[in-house]
C-alpha cells in the first residue's frame, strides 16, 4: 500500500504543462511487456562466450599457470592470463575527466599477476564456442598457489606489523580529517555526553541483472562494447588497457537492470574488449549470480566511535567521530566514499565543535566501492542514533533534539560549506511525525515503537572533479524531436526526465520525442550516472540545449507572424500568442521556415558544475559539493520481544526535492530507496569469514521481497530551490540514507534497547533483552 | 564457483506417463538415473554438483501420482503441490498445520512446483511438510519394482539429506490417518524473511478431552539433522490437565531435546531459545483449535 502528497512551497509548478506530472515513462510499457533488450539478451552471430578464472585463495602467491590443456580443448578460442594483457595496470577512473591526484585514483589491475589479494580476484579469461566449453576450460587452467598470510579486519590491517596487501604500499590508503572549533572544549561545554561504536556490514547491490554485456569488432576495426554500465565513459580505460587510441574503443550502454553503485567500477569492459581483440569474434560475458557476490564490488563495512556532547536543553556542543572504512583489497572508489562520510559525519547539524577523522584501509576482503548513498548511510546510522542517545538521556523527545539542532539555509557544516540552498528538514520532519501519529496498526503481544531520522545526501559530483555534462536537442522537419545525451539510464527515469523537459520547453507532447543515450561514439558525454547527478547534469544541459532550439524557432515565428517574441509561447505543437489574438503558426511550419533560412535547429550544451581546486586533501575545508538534499524517515515497528522478530508496519519517507520533474519517478526512487535500505536495516550482509564469502548466493544472503515490504509514505516537499533544472534536487541516493536508523531508533522506542551493529537481526534482539534481564 | 547458469554435466531426460512405465525406466539405468518431481530442490543440487545422475525421470507427467482422496484418513498423491494443499478446505479444517505448513512454503512459484513427495524424499531437517505429517502419524509408500513397503515418516528420515529410500525406490502416496475427535494442530516456522527456509519450524498435533490432553505429538524441524519428534516433551503433557506449567515445562524440556547448529541462517544458540518459544505457541493454538 502506498500513498503520497505534496506540498508546494509558492506554487511553483504554475504555467508548467509536463513538469511535474505523474506520467509513465516512455520506457515503462516496454520494460513491463518484457521487449526491453538488456545486456544479456543481445547476440550476435557467430559469437563466442567468455568466462573469468577466479582466485581461491583470499591471500596467495602465483607460482605458475599452466594453460596448455585448456588451449588444447576443442571449442577454446582464447585463454588470456596477465602476460597477454597489453596494459595490465593502470589507474582507476571513474568516468572523470579531471586528474585531481590527492591519493584518490588508485591501481587498477586487469588480472592478477604474480599475486591474488582477494577471494575471487579475475587470474584468466577464456573464450570458448559454447558456455559449457567456456567452463570446462576453466577446469583445465592450472594455477599453483602458494598461500599467504592475510588480513582481514581493517583495525588489524592498520598496524604496522600488519602484512601489505598490496605490494609497497601502506593498507592505510588515506587519513582525511574535519575540524571546527575546539572539539575538548565543546566536551567541557555538555552536560550530557553519549559515546558509542556503530558497526555496519558488506552489503552486495543485489540487482536484477547481473554484470554482463557482449563485445565485437566493428566492419572499421572498431572494438565496440554493449554493456550494462553506470559509466560508458570506461571507454577510455579500456582502450589503455588495450593501448590502442580511444576514438578505436567504442562503449554502448544499455538500459540496466539495476546499478546501485556496482556499475560504477569497470566491470566486464576490459574482459571483453580483450577477448574480442585475441579472438576477432563476438563475446558475450555475463556473471552467475554467485560470480557477482563473489568477486564484484560491495559497500564498505565501517566501524564508527561517536561521541556526541549537548546541553541539557538538547543544543549540541560537540561532536567526535573516527571512521574506519574497510577498503578491501583494491583502492577503487574508497577515499571518494570515505570523503563522503567525513562530509556528512556530523549530520545536518549546528554543532560548535567537531572533529572526524576517518581511515580507509586495504583488506584481503572482497574489494569496496559506491553503493547507493556511498558513504552516507553508513554515518547517519550512527549520528541518528547517537541523537536518539541523547534524546534518551536528556529526557527530551528526539524530535525535538533534531529540531533544535537542524542547520537551515545560509548557515555551514563543520568543514565550512555554506549551504547557499533550501533545508527542507523541519518542514520533512513535521511531515513524518503527523504521519506517524495517523492510527496504529494492531499487533497483537507484540511491543511497538516508532522512530524518526533525518539525513543529508549530496547530489552532483565533488567540486573538484570539475563535472561537466553535455546534450544535443535537434528538431526535425516534421516538428518531432530528437534528443542525444550520453546518460545511461539505471531505472532512475534518466532518460525520459530529459524527454520531460525538453517536451515541456519546446511544447510538444511527450511521445513526439525520441532519445538516443549512452553511445560514446554518437552520443555527446554526459559523464557517469552515479552521485545523483544525472538530472541535475544532464538535465540541466538538456534545459539549455532545448532553450536554444526554443529561442530559434520563436524568434523566426515572430518575424512571420509580426509579433514580438516575448508575446510567443510553444504549446500543443503550435506557435501561440500568450496575448490570445489567435494568431499562431504550427510548429511544423516554423521548423521548415527555420530549415530554409538555413537557421541551426539544434543544440549541442555542455553544463559545468561549480568547480574548485583543492591543494591537499588530508583536512576537509570548504565546498565539496553543490548541494544536498534533506529528508526524514519515519519507521513504525513491532517486536516480538521473545523471538525477536522485527516487522516494520510503515515507512515514511519525507524530502525536500526541489521540484518532482516527473512525480511518478520520484516516487518510486524514493519507496525504492526505502525498501533497498530496509534490507540494511534488517537482513542484508554479506559474511566474510577470513576473506572467504559465506552468503554466496540469494538463498543465504537475504533480501526483503514483495512480501516484506511495509505501509510505504511518500510526502514530497518541493521548495523550488534545487540546483537542478526547474529546481530539482536529486533523490537517488537520498532515499535510502536515513531508514535503517529510522528503523533502529523505532526498536529501541518498542522495547528499550538498542542495537549498534546492522542488521538489527532477531538474533541481536533475543541477546540485548537477555542481557538486560540478566543486569 | 557454483554456475547457476548452466546445469554443469550433460544427462538424458526421460518422461514417464505411467507408474509402470517410471518404474521401468528406473530399472533400466541401474544406479545412474534419479526421479525428479517438481525439479526445486533437484536442480539446485545439481547446480551446485552436490548430485550428477546421468539420466533424469521426469515425474510430472503422471497424473496418476497428483491426488488427494478421502479414505479412512487422507492419501496423498507423491506428486501432489503445496498449491494443492494449501487450497483444500478439507484440510486447512481437518488437518490445520500441514495447511498452515504449505501455506508457509516461500513462494506462489516454489508451492506449484514443489510437490510433497519431493520434499519429504530430499530430506532436509527444514522441509515444512514433515513435522506436521509426523505429527499426524503418517506413514509413506514405496515401491521398488514389483516390491512395495510402508515406513511411518517418523522413522524415515537418516541424517542430513539422508532417508530410507533407496536410489531405484518411488515414494507413491503419503498416508495420513483420521484425526480422532477433538483433535487440534498447529504449525509455525521462523525464517528471515517472509520467504525463506525455517530457522526453527514446529508442528503440535493434540488430542484433548475436557481439560484433559489425551495426547500430543510435537515434532521440530531445522534444529536437528532431521525432523526431531520431542517424545520426553510430550510426556509431560500426555494425560495430564492442560496447564500453563505444563504447557512451560514441556516448552523447556524440547529446547533441551533439541541438537541445531549454527548456519547462514541462524544461531545453535538461538534456535534453542525460540524453539521454547515456538512449542509454547503452537501448543496453546493447537489446544484452542482442539474443540
Ligand atoms: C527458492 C526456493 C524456496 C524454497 N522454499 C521452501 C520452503 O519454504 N519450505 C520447504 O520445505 N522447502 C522449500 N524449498 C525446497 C523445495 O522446494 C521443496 O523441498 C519441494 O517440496 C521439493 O519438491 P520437488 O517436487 O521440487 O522435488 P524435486 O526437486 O523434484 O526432488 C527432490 C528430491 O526428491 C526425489 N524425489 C522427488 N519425488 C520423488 C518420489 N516421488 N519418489 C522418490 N524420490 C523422489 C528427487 O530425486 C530428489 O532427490 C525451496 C526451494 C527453493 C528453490
Amino acid at each position: 500500500m502506498t500513498r503520497g502528497s505534496v506540498e508546494n512551497f509558492e506554487s511553483p509548478a504554475k504555467g508548467l504543462k509536463i513538469i511535474g506530472k505523474p506520467i509513465p515513462r516512455h520506457d515503462a510499457w516496454e520494460k513491463a511487456l518484457g521487449l526491453t533488450a538488456y545486456a544479456a539478451d543481445f547476440s550476435l552471430p557467430g559469437m563466442l562466450h567468455g568466462k573469468v578464472l577466479r582466485s581461491q585463495y583470499p591471500s596467495a602467491k602465483i607460482l605458475s599457470i599452466d594453460t596448455s590443456k585448456a588451449d588444447r580443448l576443442s571449442g577454446v578460442r582464447a585463454v588470456i592470463t596477465a602476460k597477454d594483457v597489453p596494459r595490465n595496470e593502470s589507474v582507476t577512473r571513474f568516468g572523470q575527466t579531471h586528474t585531481v591526484g590527492g591519493g584518490f585514483e588508485g591501481l587498477y589491475r586487469v588480472l592478477a599477476d604474480k599475486k591474488v589479494h582477494y577471494l575471487g580476484e579475475a587470474v584468466a579469461l577464456v573464450a570458448a564456442e559454447t558456455e559449457e566449453i567456456a567452463k570446462k576450460t576453466l577446469e583445465l587452467i592450472q594455477v599453483e598457489y602458494e598461500p599467504l598470510p592475510g588480513v582481514f579486519d581493517p583495525i588489524e590491517a592498520m598496524k604496522p606489523d600488519a602484512p601489505p596487501v598490496q605490494e609497497g604500499r601502506p593498507n592505510i590508503i588515506t587519513h582525511y580529517e574535519v575540524v571546527k572549533g575546539d572539539v575538548e572544549q565543546g566536551f567541557a561545554d555538555a552536560e550530557v555526553i553519549v559515546e558509542n561504536t556503530y558497526r555496519v556490514p558488506f552489503v552486495d547491490h543485489a540487482y536484477l541483472e547481473p554484470e554482463s554485456g557482449v563485445g565485437w569488432i566493428d566492419e572499421s576495426g572498431v572494438i565496440t562494447i554493449r554493456v550494462s554500465t553506470q559509466v560508458i565513459e570506461h571507454f577510455r580505460g579500456v582502450a589503455d588497457v588495450l593501448n590502442l587510441p580511444h576514438n578505436r574503443v567504442r562503449v554502448m550502454g544499455t538500459y540496466v537492470g539495476g546499478g546501485f553503485g556496482g556499475k560504477e567500477d569497470i566491470t566486464v569492459e576490459a574482459f571483453l574488449a580483450l577477448l574480442t581483440f585475441k579472438t576477432g569474434r563476438p563475446v558475450k560475458l555475463t556473471y552467475t549470480r554467485e560470480e557477482s557476490i563473489l568477486s564484484h564490488s560491495k559497500r564498505h563495512p565501517y566501524v564508527m566511535s561517536y561521541k556526541t556532547g549537548a546541553k541539557k536543553d538538547g543544543r549540541l556542543t560537540a561532536l567526535k567521530a573516527q571512521l574506519v572504512s574497510d577498503a578491501g583489497a583494491y583502492v577503487y572508489l574508497s577515499p571518494w566514499v570515505l570523503l563522503y562520510s567525513m562530509v556528512d559525519a556530523a549530520g545536518p547539524y549546528r554543532i560548535p565543535h567537531v572533529k572526524v577523522d576517518g581511515y580507509t584501509v586495504l583488506t584481503n576482503n572482497t574489494f569496496t566501492s559506491a553503493n547507493r548513498g556511498f558513504g552516507a548511510p553508513q554515518v547517519c546510522f550512527a549520528y541518528e542514533s547517537q541523537m536518539d542517545e541523547l534524546a534518551a538521556q536528556t529526557g527530551l523527545a528526539p524530535h525535538h533534539v533534531r529540531m533544535i539542532n537542524y542547520l537551515e539555509k545560509g548557515e555551514a557544516l563543520a568543514t565550512g560549506q555554506v549551504l547557499d540552498h533550501h533545508v527542507g528538514l523541519k518542514e520533512a520532519t513535521e511531515k513524518v511525525l503527523d504521519a506517524l501519529r495517523e492510527g496504529s496498526p494492531a499487533a497483537g503481544k507484540m511491543k511497538t515503537g516508532k522512530g524518526i531520522a533525518s539525513g543529508m545526501t549530496s547530489y552532483g559530483r565533488m567540486v573538484f572533479l570539475h563535472d561537466t555534462s553535455r546534450s544535443h536537442v535537434s528538431i526535425e522537419m516534421d516538428g518531432s524531436v530528437t534528443i542525444r545525451a550520453g546518460v545511461q539510464d539505471i531505472g532512475g527515469g534518466q532518460a525520459s526526465s530529459l524527454c520531460q523537459i525538453t517536451a515541456e520547453v519546446l511544447g510538444v507532447p511527450l511521445e513526439d520525442i525520441k532519445i538516443y543515450i549512452a553511445d560514446t561514439a554518437l552520443t555527446p558525454l554526459a559523464g557517469t550516472t552515479t552521485a545523483t547527478r544525472q538530472l541535475y547534469m544532464s538535465g540541466n544541459a538538456t534545459l539549455i540545449a532545448a532553450r536554444e532550439v526554443r529561442k530559434v524557432l520563436i524568434k523566426k515565428a515572430g518575424e512571420i507572424l509580426g509579433i514580438d517574441p516575448v508575446k510567443l509561447d510553444l504549446a500543443d505543437r503550435e506557435v501561440i500568442d500568450k496575448e490570445g489574438t489567435g494568431k499562431g503558426l504550427s510548429l511544423k511550419e516554423v521548423v521548415r521556415a527555420c530549415a530554409s533560412d538555413g537557421l541551426p535547429l539544434y543544440h549541442v550544451a555542455l553544463f559545468k558544475a561549480p568547480f574548485r581546486n583543492v591543494a591537499q586533501f588530508e583536512r576537509i575545508e570548504g565546498q565539496v559539493f553543490p548541494d544536498f538534499t534533506f529528508g526524514t524517515h519515519g519507521a513504525q515497528v513491532a517486536i516480538d520481544e521473545e523471538t525477536g522478530q522485527i516487522h516494520v508496519l510503515k515507512l515514511i519517507s519525507s524530502f525536500d526535492v526541489g521540484r518532482a520533474i516527473n512525480r511518478l519517478s520520484v516516487e518510486g526512487q524514493i519507496e525504492g530507496g526505502a525498501i533497498y535500505a530496509m534490507g540494511y536495516a534488517l537482513t542484508e550482509e554479506v559474511v566474510l569469514d577470513k576473506g572467504v564469502t559465506r552468503t554466496p548466493s540469494f538463498s543465504e544472503y537475504l533480501l526483503p521481497t514483495s512480501m516484506d515490504v511495509p505501509e510505504l509514505t511518500t510526502l514530497l516537499i518541493e521548495s523550488g530551490d534545487g540546483v537542478g533544472p526547474f529546481g530539482a534536487k536529486g533523490v537517488g541516493e537520498p532515499s535510502v540514507c536515513s531508514v535503517a536508523p529510522a528503523i533502529a531508533n523505532a526498536v529501541y522506542d518498542a522495547i528499550g534497547v538498542r542495537i549498534y551493529d546492522l542488521p538489527l537481526t532477531p538474533e541481536k534482539i533475543v541477546k540485548a533483552l537477555k542481557k538486560v534481564k540478566d543486569r | 564457483m557454483v554456475n547457476s547458469h548452466i546445469l554443469p554435466h550433460e544427462f538424458e531426460f526421460v518422461e514417464p506417463h505411467t507408474l509402470e512405465e517410471a518404474l521401468t525406466c528406473m530399472a533400466a539405468y541401474p544406479g545412474k538415473a534419479q526421479f525428479m518431481a517438481g525439479g526445486t530442490d533437484l536442480l539446485v543440487q545439481m547446480k551446485m554438483g552436490r548430485v550428477r545422475p546421468e539420466v533424469i525421470v521426469g515425474l510430472s507427467k503422471i497424473p496418476a501420482l497428483r491426488y488427494l482422496i478421502l479414505d479412512q484418513g487422507l492419501r496423498i498423491g507423491a506428486l501432489t503441490t503445496f498449491r494443492q494443499i494449501e487450497r483444500s478446505e478439507l484440510i486447512q479444517r481437518r488437518y490445520t498445520a500441514l495447511y498452515e505448513a504449505a501455506m508457509a512454503v516461500t513462494s506462489i512459484q516454489i508451492k506449484t512446483m514443489g510437490t510433497l513427495g519431493g520434499n519429504l524424499c530430499h530430506g532436509s531437517p527444514a522441509a515444512d511438510s514433515a513435522p506436521p505429517l509426523i505429527a499426524f502419524g503418517a506413514e509413506v509408500k514405496m515401491i521398488n519394482g514389483d516390491r512395495e513397503r510402508v515406513v511411518p515418516l517418523e522413522t524415515f528420515f537418516a541424517g542430513a539429506g539422508q532417508t530410507l529410500l533407496t536410489q531405484e525406490e518411488l515414494m507413491v502416496e503419503i498416508r495420513v490417518p483420521e484425526p480422532r475427535a477433538n483433535t487440534g494442530s498447529a504449525f509455525m516456522k521462523l525464517g528471515r524473511v517472509s520467504a525463506d527456509l525455517a530457522k526453527v519450524s514446529v508442528a503440535v498435533v493434540i488430542e484433548r478431552e475436557q481439560d484433559i490432553c489425551r495426547d500430543c505429538k510435537i515434532v521440530l524441524g531445522a534444529v536437528a539433522e532431521m525432523p526431531l519428534r520431542t517424545k520426553e516433551a510430550e510426556l509431560i503433557l500426555r494425560g495430564k490437565i492442560f496447564k500453563e506449567d505444563l504447557v512451560e515445562e514441556a516448552s523447556l524440556r524440547v529446547s533441551e531435546e533439541v541438537r541445531p547448529i549454527d548456519d547462514s541462517r541462524s544461531t545453535s544458540w538461538y534456535r534453542k531459545e525460540v524453539s521454547r518459544i515456538l512449542v509454547r505457541d503452537a501448543l496453546n493454538l493447537a489446544w484452542e483449535r482442539a474443540v
